[in-house]
C-alpha cells in the first residue's frame, strides 16, 4: 500500500487552471500516475471527486480509455508524458495498464470517481443509527413538492398560533404593500427556498432555537435600542423647534422652506421621524449657516445670527450623534422591520424538520450539514473506517464551487492524508465560480485552502496554457477580461474581482489567427426589440456555417435562464418547420435538454387536456381543449359549442368514453399509456421524444409519497421548465441550447450568446441577508435576517452588503466568463446597446460595451460591432467525437396488457365473490383446502393448522372458524377414515404426462388392495367437477393402481360424491 | 442451445425407470417448475414426479421449526432489545432497525459464525490472536484495523456504537432461545439447526438419490448441507462456464472456482467447463437510451421483431424462449405497456412493490385523514383526495362528485363527518372517526369490502387487497394489546412494513413472453434475451439493505460484503450469455442527479474484456413537433346568433357588454370569444389559496355596504368623523362577506381558520387604509355606488348592443366629481394616451380603459352637470405609496401629467369605443389569438393556445 510519494515534499498541489487548460485531462493524468505506478489494489485508496453526475461519468470515461488505449497499443495524447513520468518502457506501461483496468472492471467499487453528493450518502448510509435517523430514507431533491407540502401544514395552523398568524400578517401585509402576488402559499414559497441553501444550513440550528419567549425578548430589545436614538435625536430636535419658535420664524423664513431643509430636518426629527442628512442641501447646511436662510426673508440678519450660535451647535450635535448612533439605528430597524420573516423562517424550518421525519427523508442540502454533524463528534478514519473505504489520495476538481461545509468534512481526511505524505490534488479555477448561490465558496480555493495547510505544504500550480480556444478567441478573452475585471474593481472599489482575474490570461495553443469572435450591440427598441432582432440573425448564423459545412451539432446557443433558452428553440423549431416544408437547403435543428417543455407539443398537449378532464369532467377549458385537439381544428365555434354542454359523444373516441370509470383509477402513468393508445398518439413519429419525455416524468413522478391525478397536475403547473424538458443523448445532427450553468465543463465549437443582457446585482428583490449584528447591545441576537438592498449601505452591516454587491456582481462576471471560454472557434455575442442616459455599469452589457471601448480592444470596435477574425476564415479543423451509431423509435407500441397477463391469483380466490352479510367476508373454503393439503392424517391436523396461519395471517375470529372446519373434515364420521394411519397418502399427488402435461391430485390414498383419489371442491357443484376425477382414475389406472375409487369432496357441505368405483386396468 | 435444465431432465429419463424415489433440490422454486416440464416432455409414459424441493423448503422440512412472518419476528426481536437496553424504544421507529438487526442474525446464522465472538467489543482488547486462533492473519488484520481506532479518542459516535455493540450477543442469544422454545425460528436459524445437526451425525445417511442442481453462492450452511450429501452419494450438477471459470478475476466465477477446490465437492465438477458464452454464435446489441421509458419502447420493438419471424400458432411456446430481463422493478408496468399488441401471452414473474397500487395510497390517505382529524372534522385535503380516489369514483361516483362540489362550493376548509355520509355504505366505512388503537380494524373493514367489491372484473385490485389483507392482519396481531401506538406512530409502521412489500407476481411460465426480474432468471434459459437498465445500481443492484456489523468485521468473519452480491449478480448476468442466440442490451445514458448510475460494469466488461462483437447504438429520436396552428374563430352565423348575448332585442337575457368583456377582446379577441361568447370557464376550486379574485370581493363587498349604509344618514354626504374609529364596523362587513362568499350560515360569528385570518386581516388593513385616505378628502357626497349603467351602440347590421357595467363609486367635492374603481391587484394609474388603451399588441392599462369607460358613461349620464370628471383608482399605490395620488397620469414616461378632467377626452374614448364594438359585430372579421405573447401568460386558454 506504498501509492506514490510526489519527489516534492508537499503533499498538496492545487492546481489553478483557467478555462480550457485541461483541467480533467490533469486530474485524469494524475489518477493515472497514482495508480499506474502502485499495485492493483491500491486503486481503492485513490478518491477523485468531481462536481456534477455528467463530469463524474465523462472522467471515468477517460481514465478507461486510457487505459484501453495502453493496454493495446494505441496512441493517445497522454502517453508519452505518462511513459517518462513513471519511468516505465511500453511493454510495461500496457502490462500494467491492462491490470489496473482488469481491477478497474472487476473491482468496480474500489474505482471511486464520484460526486461529492455521491461519496457524502455513501458515508451517510452507514451512519443513519448512530444518528438517530431511519436507515431507509429516501434522498429528496426536488424542494418543491416539500415545501408546498410544508406550507399547506403552516398555513393549516394559522388562527390557533398566534405567533405565527401574526408573523403571517406582517408578511402578507408587506407583499400587498410591494403589489406582490397575493397568492400567499405561492409567495411563502418562493420565500422558504432560502431555507434550502447551505448558507442557511449553517445557522438552522441558532434558528431552530428560537423559542416564542426569545423572539419576543429580541423585538423588545431591538424596539429598544431604535427608540433610544429617536429619543436622542428628537430630544435635539425638539430643542432646536423652541429656538426657532421662540423667535417667532417660519418655514418661509428658511431657504426651500420645508423641502429638504434644515427646517425640515429639526421638525421631523421633533416629531419622532428620521430623516435623512446625506443631501447636498443638508451638507451645505452643515458646513455653515450661511446657506440656511431665505434670501427674500425679512429678519434674515437677525436669522442668521440665531443659526450660527445657537441652531447649528445643536445640528452639529445631532449630525455627530446619527454618524455614531444612526447604523446601529438603521441596523436595528432594517431587522426590525424584516423580523416577520426570521420568525416565519423558523417556523418554517421546524415544521420542515418534523416533516422530514415524518416521511423518512433526507433532503440532499442537508448532508454535507448531517455528515459534518458525525464527522466532528468523531475521528475521521473511524468514520471512513465503518464505510469500508480509506482513502489515501484525493483529487478534488472544480473546487472552487465547493462550500464551506463540504470543505469541512474533506478537510479532515486530505489532513490525515497529507500528514502521511500521501499526494493530494485540488484543481478549480475562481473564475468560473458560478454555484455560490449553491454554497460555492470560491475563497477556499482563493486563499483559506493553502492557509489551512500552511506554505509549506502546497504547491500551487498553474495551467495557463489553452488547449481549447482558436488564437483569437483566447486573446480576446485575455484582454477582454483583465479589463473587466479591473474596471469592475474600480467601480465597486473592492480588490476582488481583480484579484480572481489576476490569472486570467493564457496561453495560446494554436495559431494565433485561428477562431473568431464577433460581438453585437443593437439598439434596444420598445418593447425589447433587440431581441426580435437576434432571433432573426441566429438562422443566418446557421446558413452560413453549414455552407462552410459545419455540422449543427458544433453549434451551441448559450442562456442565461431557461425561458430565454425556450424563446430561442421555439423560434427556431418554427423556422426548422417551415424549412421542411419548403424543402430548404438549410436546417436550423435545436435540442436542449433544458428549453424544449413537452407541453410544447401536439401530443402531449392532448395528454394533459386528457387528464384535465378525466381530473375534472365539470372543467369546460378542459373539455374545450380536447375536443380542439382531437379534432384538429375543424368547426370550431360547433365544437365548443359541444364541449360547453357535454356533448362530445362523437367528438371524442368512443373507447375513451367508455372507459372513463377504468382511466380514472389508473396510475398517472398507466393513464398516459391507456390515453397513448386510445387516442394513437404514436402514429406521430416525430413527437416521440416528446411522448417518451412526458412518461419519463409521470413515471418519475409515481416514485413520489403522493401519486394521485389532481396532485400531479398541481405539482406539473408549479415545476419550472427544465423539468419539463426533453431529454435528449448527445448524437444527431442538431444545435444545442442550454444554459450557461449547464455549459460549465463543456465546450463547443461555435458558441452564440444570444441574449447577453443579464444583470450584474441580483435578479431578484427579495433576497435576504444573514447577518450578525455588530452593536454591543444587540451582540446577543445572532444571525438575523435583513432584505438585501442599497438602504443597507446606511446601517451598520454596511460591510457586509458591499461585500455581498461585490459578490453578487463577481458571480454575473464569472458567468460572463464561463460563456465567453466555451468557444473552440467562434464566440458570437450579441447584446442592446447601453442606452445614452445609464450610468455605472448595472449590466453585463454594459459591461461590455465600456470594456469594448478600452484601448486593448477599441481598435476592432466600431461602436456596435466588435470583430476579430470572421466566420468564413476562423473555421478551426478539430477532430469530432466519435459518433455511435442513432436509431430512432419510429413505433411507439402500447398494448392493453390486462388482458394477456397470465397470472396466478390468490386473492381472487380469497376474498368471497359476493357481498354476503352486512360485513363483508374472505373465502373459507378456498383455505381450508389449503390447509388439507398439509394433513396426512389426522394427528398433523393441529401441526398443519399452526403452521399455516403463520404463513397466512389471518384476524383470530377468522382463524377459530377455519379451524373449526378443519377438524370438522378430519373428525367427520365417514370422512374422517381417509385420514386414518393405514394409509399411503399423497397429497397433492403429481403425476407427469408424456409430452410435457400433468396433473396434480389433491389427495391420493393407497391401501393394500385399494386406491382412493378425493379431489376437493369449493363453491357451487360443476359437471366439470366429475370428468376431472374420472381422468385421475383414468391416469391411476393406467399406472397401475389397484381398484382406484375416485371422489369429490365439497367442502362448503362436506357432501361427498363417488365419481368412479373400484377400476382397474383394462376398463379404460 | 439446449437449456440447463432440460439437459439434465433427459439425462434422469434416460438413467432411470421411476423418478419418485428421487428427491432434486433446485435453488428455486422456478427451477423445480421448468424442471418438472422439462421432465414430462421427456416421458414417454404417466409417471409420478420425483420431489422437487427448493433449497429453502427442504430446510423447513428438515427442521421442527416454522418461520413465522416477518413482522412478528421484528416484533419480538423489538421485545428482547427493549428489556436488554432498558429502553422504550418505540416499535414504529425500532422497525427498520429491527429488520436489519434480524438480517444481521439471519446471515450470522446462515454462515454459521460464532455470535459471541463476532460481537465481541474488541476496544479494550489487545491480545486479539489468543482470542481468535482460529482465525486467519488477514481476517485479523481486518478486525485489528477496525477496532484500533477505539482505543484513540472518545467520541459521541463510537460510544453509541459500542454501546449497542456490546449489548448484542445478549440479545442474539436470549431472542433466539425465546423463539426456539415456541418452535419458532427465521430461516437462518432453521438452516444452521439442519446443518449443524448433519454435519455432527456420526454416520452419513445415503444419499444418492438426492439431486442438486444450478447452484452458485452457497452460504456456509448450504455448504455443509450439500457437501454432507455429496459425502453420502448425493449428485451435483454445477450450471458453468469456462469464461468465468477460468479468468481468476471474473467475479461470476467467484464462487464456483471456490467450490471447484472444495475437499468434498471438488468431485461433483466435470474436468472442463463448457465454453460457450465465446464459442457458440450469437448476436450483441447495446443501446444507450436517454431515462426508462424509450428503454421500455425498443424492447417492445424488439419482441414485435422476434414476433415477425414466428408462425402465429407456435407464439406461444417460441415466445417462452424469449425472456425480457428487468433489474428495476419499476420498468414493469412501462414494459408491459410496450409489448406489440399481437402478442397473446405475458408471464411475468417478480415482486410488484405494495406501495405502487392504487390501495396504498388510500390506504395512506386514510391514515393521514385520520391523524389531521379535527374534532368532528377532517381536512379538506385529504378529504378530496379520496373523494377523488379512482376507487371511490368507481364505487359511487357521483355521490363521490356530489360531495366533492358541496365541499368545493362552500369552501370547507374542515369537512364534518356528517356531510360525508350517503347511501352507498362506502362512506360510512371510510369517514368515521377512528381512534389509533382501532385503526387496522378500519383499514381491514375498508381493504375486505374493496376485496370483495372488485369481483371478478379487476382482479388485480383484489390481489393488491388480498395482499394488504395480510399485511394489515400481520399489524394486528401484533398491535393488539398495544395502547401506545399514536397516529403518527402508525403511519410510519405502516409506510415501512408496506414499502418493503412486494406482491409477487407469478404465472404460468411455460406459455408466452417472459418478463422477470434478475434474480428470477436463476437455473433458466431463453433464446432470446432482452436485457435493461444495465446501469450500475440496478446491475449490479444498490447496496440498499444496510448493516449494523461493520464491513471489517464482515470481512474478517466472511460474513457476505458488497463484492459477494456483486460477484451473485455478475453470475447472474454472464449465465444469461451462456446459451443465448440473441443479446440485446439496454442502458440509461442519464446518470442520476448525484452522479450514480452508469452503464453497468458487466457491459463495460463484456465491450472491454470478452471480444465478443457487440453491436453500438445510441436512441435518438428527432425533434419535430407539430407546430402549434393558428386557431381562428370565423364568425359563421352561429357565431353571429351567439353574440346576440349582448343584444336586448333578440334575446331577453342579454348583459351588458361589459368593460371586463371589452378588455379581454382588446388584449386578444379569441380569448374573448371563449370565454364570453363559447364560455368555457373552468370548473369551481377549492380555495386553498385564497387567490386575489376572493380578496378582491371581500373589499368590493365591505366597502360597498359601509358607504352604503353612510349614504343613507346625510344625502349622501361623508364627513371626516364618520370615517374615523371604524375598525369594528368594517370587522363586521368583512364577516358579512365571507358569508356571502363561502355560503356560511348567516348570523353565527365566522371562523377564521387558516388562510382566512390572514386574508381577513389583511382585507382590515386595506379597508381602514382606504378609510383613512377618504377621511383627508372628506367631506365629499357620494354620488353612486356599485351602480350599473348602460348604454347602446348601433352596430352595422343594424343591430343595437347594449354595453354595460358597474361603476364602483362616484363622489363629489366642490366640482370634482370622482370616479372610482377599486383595485387589489398590481394595477398602474399610468398610461400613455387615449388609443394606447386599445393597443392589442403591447402593454395596455386595462385599469384605466375600465374607468374611462366609467367616466364615458357617467357623461352620457348625466350630460350636463359640466363639472370636472376624475376617474381614478384607490388601489394599493395610492393608498400605501405616499407618493402616488389619486387619479391617472397619462404621457410618456418622463412627461406625464395627472388628468384632472377627462372630459376632453372622452370622445376620442368613446369613438374608439365604437369601432371596437362594430369590429366585434364585423362579420369579415374572425377572432383570433393575440400576436402579443405577455398577454397570454395568465391566460385560462394558454394549453389550447400552446402559448
Ligand atoms: S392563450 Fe393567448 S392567444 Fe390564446 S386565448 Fe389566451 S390570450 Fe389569446
Amino acid at each position: 500500500m506504498a501509492g506514490i510519494k510526489s519527489l516534492d515534499p508537499r503533499p498538496y498541489i492545487i492546481y489553478r487552471s483557467s478555462a480550457g487548460s485541461g483541467k480533467t485531462r490533469t486530474l485524469a493524468k494524475e489518477f493515472l500516475l497514482l495508480a499506474l505506478s502502485s499495485e492493483p489494489g491500491y486503486l481503492k485508496h485513490i478518491l477523485a471527486v468531481t462536481f456534477t453526475n455528467k463530469a463524474t461519468q465523462e472522467m471515468k470515461d477517460r481514465i478507461v480509455r486510457y487505459l484501453a488505449d495502453f493496454r493495446d497499443g494505441r496512441h493517445n495524447n497522454l502517453r508519452d508524458e505518462l511513459l517518462k513520468e513513471l519511468g516505465m518502457d511500453e511493454p510495461a506501461l500496457k502490462r500494467k495498464s491492462e491490470e489496473v483496468l482488469s481491477t478497474i472492471l472487476h473491482e468496480y467499487s474500489s474505482f471511486a470517481v464520484s460526486t461529492i453528493d455521491a461519496f457524502f450518502q455513501r458515508v451517510i448510509r452507514s451512519f443513519t443509527r448512530e444518528a438517530g435517523l431511519l436507515g431507509n430514507f429516501r434522498l429528496e431533491v426536488d424542494y418543491d413538492i416539500v415545501l408546498d407540502e410544508v406550507i399547506a401544514q403552516l398555513l393549516d395552523e394559522l388562527g390557533s398560533d398566534p405567533q405565527l398568524t401574526d408573523w403571517m400578517i406582517q408578511f402578507s401585509s408587506r407583499k400587498l404593500q410591494d403589489g406582490e402576488n397575493w397568492n400567499v402559499a405561492r409567495t411563502l414559497k418562493s420565500f422558504a427556498m432560502e431555507i434550502m441553501k447551505e448558507q442557511f444550513k449553517e445557522i438552522e440550528e441558532e434558528v431552530l432555537k428560537a423559542t416564542p419567549e426569545r423572539h419576543v425578548a429580541v423585538r423588545k430589545l431591538l424596539e429598544k435600542e431604535s427608540g433610544e436614538f429617536m429619543k436622542a435625536m428628537s430630544g435635539m430636535a425638539r430643542q432646536a423647534m423652541g429656538i426657532i419658535e421662540a423667535h417667532r420664524l417660519t418655514k418661509d423664513d428658511f431657504k426651500g422652506k420645508d423641502r429638504g431643509t434644515v427646517f425640515k430636518y429639526f421638525r421631523e426629527f421633533a416629531a419622532g421621524v428620521y430623516v435623512d442628512s446625506s443631501n447636498p442641501t443638508m451638507l451645505s447646511a452643515i458646513g455653515g449657516a450661511g446657506e440656511w436662510m431665505a434670501k427674500q426673508s425679512l429678519k434674515y440678519k437677525e436669522l442668521l445670527e440665531i443659526a450660527e450660535t445657537e441652531l447649528r451647535p445643536i445640528l452639529l450635535e445631532m449630525v455627530e450623534y446619527e454618524k455614531t448612533h444612526g447604523p446601529g439605528w438603521h441596523a436595528a430597524t432594517a431587522i426590525l422591520e424584516n423580523y416577520y420573516s426570521y420568525g416565519l423562517i423558523s417556523d418554517i424550518t421546524r415544521k420542515l424538520q418534523s416533516y422530514k421525519e415524518e416521511n423518512n427523508l433526507m433532503l440532499l442540502v442537508d448532508a454535507s450539514k448531517f455528515l459534518n454533524g458525525i464527522i466532528r463528534q468523531s475521528d475521521t478514519p473511524f468514520v471512513y473506517e465503518k464505510v469500508g473505504s480509506y482513502f489515501q489520495n484525493f483529487l478534488i476538481d472544480e473546487f472552487q464551487d465547493t462550500s464551506s461545509l463540504q470543505w469541512k468534512n474533506f478537510h479532515p481526511l486530505l489532513k490525515e492524508a497529507g500528514d502521511q505524505g500521501k499526494l493530494n490534488l485540488i484543481v478549480g479555477d475562481v473564475k468560473q465560480s458560478i454555484y455560490r448561490w449553491r454554497g460555492g465558496d470560491l475563497s477556499l480555493l482563493q486563499s483559506s485552502v493553502p492557509e489551512q495547510f500552511g506554505a509549506g505544504q502546497v504547491d500551487i500550480r498553474k495551467l495557463n496554457r489553452n488547449f481549447r480556444s482558436g488564437g483569437r478567441v483566447v486573446s480576446f478573452n485575455n484582454k477582454f477580461f483583465s479589463s473587466a475585471a479591473a474596471l469592475l474593481s474600480m467601480t465597486l472599489n473592492h480588490p476582488l474581482p481583480a484579484e480572481v482575474y489576476a490569472d486570467v490570461a493564457q496561453e495560446i495553443f494554436y495559431p494565433e489567427t485561428s477562431g473568431f469572435v464577433e460581438a453585437t450591440f443593437l439598439e434596444r427598441g420598445e418593447d425589447d426589440l433587440w431581441k426580435k432582432k437576434v432571433l432573426d440573425e441566429l438562422p443566418r448564423i446557421f446558413e452560413r456555417l453549414q455552407d462552410q459545412g459545419v455540422p449543427l451539432r458544433d453549434i451551441a446557443i448559450l442562456v442565461r435562464r431557461n425561458d430565454e433558452g425556450q424563446e430561442v428553440a421555439n423560434h427556431l423549431l418554427r423556422l426548422q418547420g417551415l424549412a421542411e416544408r419548403k424543402r430548404s437547403k438549410y436546417k436550423y435543428k435545436v435540442v436542449s435538454n433544458e428549453s424544449l417543455r413537452v407541453d410544447g407539443s401536439y401530443t402531449v398537449g392532448l395528454l394533459l387536456a386528457a387528464l384535465r378532464y378525466l381530473h375534472n369532467p365539470d372543467d369546460a377549458v378542459a373539455r374545450g381543449h380536447l375536443a380542439y385537439e382531437v379534432t384538429g381544428g375543424q368547426q370550431l365555434d360547433t365544437l365548443f359549442a359541444k364541449a360547453r354542454h357535454r356533448k362530445l359523444d362523437e367528438v371524442l373516441p368512443e373507447e375513451f368514453l367508455r372507459q372513463q370509470p377504468h382511466l380514472r383509477r389508473l396510475s398517472v402513468f398507466e393513464l398516459t399509456e391507456e390515453l397513448i393508445r386510445i387516442f394513437q398518439l404514436s402514429v406521430h413519429t416525430t413527437e416521440i421524444s416528446y411522448l417518451q419525455a412526458f412518461q419519463d416524468i409521470t413515471l418519475e413522478f409515481s416514485s413520489r409519497e403522493k401519486t394521485d391525478l389532481g396532485t400531479f397536475l398541481e405539482w406539473w403547473d408549479s415545476i419550472k421548465v427544465d423539468k419539463k424538458s426533453i431529454k435528449v443523448s448527445d448524437g444527431g445532427d442538431a444545435a444545442t441550447i442550454l444554459t450557461i450553468h449547464k455549459a460549465k465543463g463543456l465546450q463547443f465549437r461555435y458558441v452564440i450568446i444570444p441574449f447577453c443582457n443579464w444583470r450584474m446585482q441580483h435578479e431578484h428583490q427579495s433576497n435576504m441577508l444573514w447577518v450578525q449584528p455588530k452593536e454591543e447591545s444587540l451582540s446577543g441576537l445572532g444571525h438575523v435576517a435583513v432584505r438585501y438592498g442599497s438602504d443597507l449601505a446606511k446601517t451598520s452591516f454596511r460591510e457586509e452588503y458591499e461585500l455581498e454587491k461585490v459578490k453578487v456582481n463577481l458571480d454575473n462576471l464569472n458567468l460572463l466568463y464561463v460563456a465567453f471560454t466555451r468557444a473552440e472557434a467562434g464566440l458570437m455575442v450579441f447584446a442592446p446597446r447601453p442606452g445614452e442616459s445609464s450610468k455605472g455599469i448595472s449590466s453585463v452589457n454594459d459591461l461590455m460595451y465600456a470594456v469594448m471601448n478600452q484601448p486593448e480592444l477599441s481598435h476592432a470596435f466600431d461602436g456596435s460591432t466588435f470583430r476579430s477574425g470572421s466566420l468564413e476564415e476562423g473555421l478551426m479543423v478539430k477532430e469530432s467525437a466519435e459518433a455511435l451509431e442513432t436509431i430512432q423509435l419510429d413505433r411507439y407500441h402500447s398494448c392493453d396488457w390486462r388482458k394477456k397477463l397470465v397470472i396466478k391469483r390468490e386473492g381472487a380466490e380469497f376474498f368471497e365473490d359476493e357481498i354476503s352479510e352486512a360485513r363483508t367476508k374472505i373465502n373459507r373454503g378456498i383455505l381450508v383446502h389449503r390447509i388439507l393439503s398439509l394433513i396426512r392424517h389426522q394427528s398433523d391436523a393441529e401441526t398443519a393448522l399452526d403452521s399455516f396461519f403463520l404463513e397466512v395471517t389471518l384476524l383470530p375470529e377468522e382463524q377459530k372458524d377455519i379451524r373449526d372446519k378443519v377438524m370438522s373434515v378430519v373428525q367427520h364420521p365417514q370422512i374422517g377414515q381417509w385420514y386414518g394411519k393405514e394409509w399411503d397418502v399423497r397429497n397433492e399427488a403429481l403425476v407427469l404426462l408424456p409430452g410435457g402435461g400433468q396433473k396434480r391430485m389433491d389427495r391420493l390414498m393407497v391401501g393394500k388392495k385399494q386406491t382412493i383419489v378425493v379431489d376437493y371442491k369449493t363453491g357451487a357443484r360443476k359437471a366439470a367437477d366429475r370428468a376431472q376425477v374420472e381422468q385421475y382414475a383414468g391416469v391411476l389406472a393406467r399406472m397401475g393402481y389397484p381398484a382406484v375409487t375416485a371422489y369429490l369432496l365439497y367442502l362448503d357441505d362436506l357432501h361427498v360424491e363417488e365419481v368412479v368405483r373400484n377400476t382397474t386396468l383394462g376398463l379404460f | 442451445m439446449k437449456p440447463f435444465l432440460k439437459e439434465l431432465a433427459e439425462k434422469m429419463v434416460k438413467e432411470r425407470t421411476t423418478l419418485d424415489e428421487l428427491t432434486f433440490i433446485f435453488p428455486n422454486r422456478r427451477a423445480a417448475l421448468y424442471f418438472e416440464h422439462h421432465l414430462a416432455q421427456s416421458l414417454e409414459k404417466p409417471k409420478w414426479a420425483p420431489r422437487l424441493f427448493s433449497i429453502e423448503e427442504y430446510f423447513r422440512k428438515e427442521s421442527k421449526l416454522l418461520e413465522p412472518d416477518r413482522l412478528t419476528l421484528i416484533y419480538r426481536l423489538h421485545q428482547v432489545y427493549n428489556e436488554t437496553l432498558k429502553r422504550q424504544e418505540a416499535f414504529d421507529r425500532f422497525y427498520f432497525w429491527g429488520d436489519m438487526l434480524l438480517r444481521d442474525f439471519d446471515e450470522l446464522d446462515k454462515y454459521m459464525v460464532n455470535a459471541a465472538h463476532l460481537f465481541k467489543d474488541l476496544s479494550k482488547i489487545k491480545e486479539l490472536d489468543e482470542v481468535f486462533d482460529y482465525l486467519t492473519d488477514e481476517q485479523k488484520t481486518f478486525l485489528k484495523n477496525f477496532w484500533i481506532h477505539f482505543s484513540e479518542k472518545e467520541s459521541n459516535t463510537k460510544d453509541a456504537f459500542l454501546l449497542l455493540w456490546q449489548k448484542l450477543p445478549k440479545i442474539y442469544s436470549d431472542y433466539t432461545k425465546g423463539l426456539r422454545k415456541d418452535g419458532m425460528g427465521y430461516e437462518g436459524m432453521i438452516h444452521r439447526e439442519v446443518a449443524e445437526r448433519i454435519s455432527k451425525a456420526a454416520k452419513t445417511a445415503d444419499n444418492s438419490n438426492v439431486v442438486f442442481a444450478g447452484f452458485n453462492a452457497l452460504t456456509k450452511a448450504e455448504a455443509v448441507l450439500i457437501s454432507k450429501m455429496v459425502e453420502g452419494g448425493a449428485q451435483v450438477f454445477w450450471d458453468t462456464d469456462a469464461y468465468y471459470m477460468e479468468d481468476r478475476l471474473q467475479e461470476a466465477g467467484l464462487f464456483l472456482r471456490q467450490y471447484r477446490d472444495h475437499s468434498s465437492l471438488k468431485s461433483t465438477f466435470p474436468p472442463d467447463a463448457p465454453d460457450n458464452i465465446r464459442k457458440s454464435p450469437k448476436k450483441l446489441e447495446l443501446t444507450g437510451v436517454p431515462l426508462r421509458i424509450g428503454q421500455a419502447k425498443l424492447a417492445g420493438g424488439k419482441v414485435a421483431e422476434i414476433l415477425e419471424g414466428m408462425k402465429r400458432e407456435d407464439m406461444a411456446v417460441e415466445l417462452a424462449r424469449t425472456v425480457i430481463v428487468l433489474p428495476d422493478e419499476s420498468m414493469l408496468l412501462p414494459v408491459l405497456h410496450s409489448l406489440p399488441d399481437e402478442l397473446q401471452d405475458i408471464n411475468v414473474t417478480m415482486g410488484y412493490p405494495l406501495r405502487e397500487t392504487p390501495l396504498y395510497s388510500l390506504v395512506d390517505l386514510l391514515v393521514e385523514m385520520q391523524l389531521r382529524q379535527r374534532k368532528n372534522t377532517f381536512s379538506y385535503r385529504e378529504v378530496l383526495a379520496i373523494l377523488g380516489h379512482s376507487y371511490v369514483v368507481s364505487l359511487a361516483a357521483k355521490e363521490a362528485e356530489d360531495m366533492r362540489n358541496e365541499i368545493i362550493t362552500r369552501n370547507r376548509v374542515f369537512v364534518n363527518i356528517d356531510d360525508l355520509q350517503s347511501e352507498h355504505p362506502v362512506f360510512p366505512l371510510l369517514f368515521r372517526l377512528v381512534e389509533p388503537t382501532q385503526v387496522t380494524h378500519y383499514l381491514l373493514d375498508v381493504v375486505r369490502f374493496l376485496g370483495t367489491s372488485f369481483a371478478g372484473k379487476q382482479s388485480f385490485d383484489r390481489e393488491y387487497a388480498y395482499h394488504f389483507y395480510k399485511q394489515l392482519a400481520g399489524l394486528d396481531a401484533i398491535l393488539k394489546d398495544s395502547t401506545t401506538i399514536d397516529w403518527r406512530g402508525y403511519q410510519k409502521l405502516l409506510r415501512q412494513v408496506i414499502q418493503s412489500q412486494r406482491m409477487p407476481f407469478s404465472g404460468e411460465p411455460l406459455r408466452g413472453l417472459q418478463v422477470m426480474g434478475v434474480l428470477e432468471t436463476r437455473n433458466l434459459d431463453f433464446d432470446n434475451v432482452i436485457f435493461l437498465s444495465l446501469n450500475e445500481g440496478m446491475l449490479p443492484a444498490a447496496a440498499s439493505q444496510g448493516s449494523y456489523i461493520p464491513f471489517a468485521v464482515r470481512r474478517a468473519y466472511g460474513l457476505p460484503t458488497n463484492d459477494h452480491r456483486d460477484a451473485i449478480y455478475a453470475y447472474l448476468f454472464y449465465r444469461l450469455l451462456q446459451r443465448s442466440k440473441n443479446v440485446y442490451f439496454y442502458y440509461n445514458t442519464e446518470p442520476d442527479i448525484i452522479g450514480n448510475g452508469e452503464m453497468s460494469r458487466f457491459v463495460q466488461q463484456v465491450l472491454l474484456e470478452s471480444g465478443l462483437q457487440i453491436e453500438r447504438k445510441i436512441l435518438y429520436n428527432p425533434v419535430d413537433p407539430h407546430l402549434p396552428r393558428q386557431i381562428e374563430i370565423p364568425k359563421t352565423s352561429a357565431v353571429m346568433e351567439q353574440l346576440n348575448r349582448y343584444v336586448p332585442a333578440s334575446n331577453p337575457e342579454a348583459r351588458g357588454l361589459s368593460p371586463s368583456h371589452l378588455n379581454d377582446y382588446i388584449e386578444c379577441s379569441l380569448r374573448f370569444y371563449l370565454k364570453h361568447v363559447a364560455r368555457l370557464m373552468e370548473a369551481d376550486q377549492i380555495d386553498e389559496d385564497v387567490d386575489a379574485r376572493v380578496f378582491g370581493n371581500i373589499i368590493h363587498d365591505s366597502i360597498h355596504w359601509f358607504y352604503d349604509d353612510l349614504r343613507q344618514k346625510d344625502n349622501g354626504w361623508v364627513k371626516p368623523e364618520d370615517l374615523r374609529n371604524q375598525r369594528a364596523v368594517m370587522e363586521q362587513y368583512i364577516d358579512k362577506a365571507f358569508i356571502k362568499l363561502y355560503k356560511l350560515r348567516e348570523h353565527e360569528a365566522v371562523v377564521y381558520e387558516g388562510q382566512r385570518v390572514v386574508v381577513k386581516e389583511s382585507a382590515l388593513a386595506f379597508l381602514l387604509k382606504i378609510l383613512e385616505k377618504d377621511e383627508q378628502h372628506a367631506p365629499f357626497q357620494i354620488l353612486l355606488l356599485e351602480h350599473e349603467f348602460a348604454h347602446d351602440i348601433t352596430v352595422s347590421d343594424g343591430r343595437v348592443v347594449k354595453i354595460g357595467g358597474k361603476i364602483d363609486r362616484a363622489d363629489r367635492k366642490d366640482t370634482v366629481t370622482r370616479i372610482i374603481d377599486y383595485k387589489t391587484g398590481g394595477d398602474d394609474s399610468n398610461f400613455e394616451s387615449i388609443p394606447a388603451l386599445f393597443t392589442r399588441d403591447g402593454k395596455r392599462n386595462k385599469a384605466a380603459f375600465q374607468t374611462f369607460h366609467y367616466a364615458f358613461a357617467f357623461r352620457l349620464m348625466y350630460p350636463l352637470s359640466g363639472e370636472k370628471l376624475m376617474p381614478g383608482l384607490i388601489n394599493r399605490k395610492s393608498l400605501f405609496d405616499s407618493r402616488v395620488g389619486f387619479g391617472h397620469t397619462m404621457g410618456k414616461v418622463y412627461s406625464r401629467t395627472t388628468i384632472s378632467d377627462a372630459t376632453p377626452y372622452l370622445d376620442e374614448f368613446g369613438k374608439l369605443l365604437e369601432q371596437t364594438v362594430q369590429e366585434i359585430f364585423d362579420p369579415s372579421v374572425p377572432f383570433r389569438q393575440t400576436t402579443y405573447e405577455p398577454a397570454c401568460e395568465w391566460c385560462l386558454y394558454k394549453g389550447m393556445c400552446r402559448r
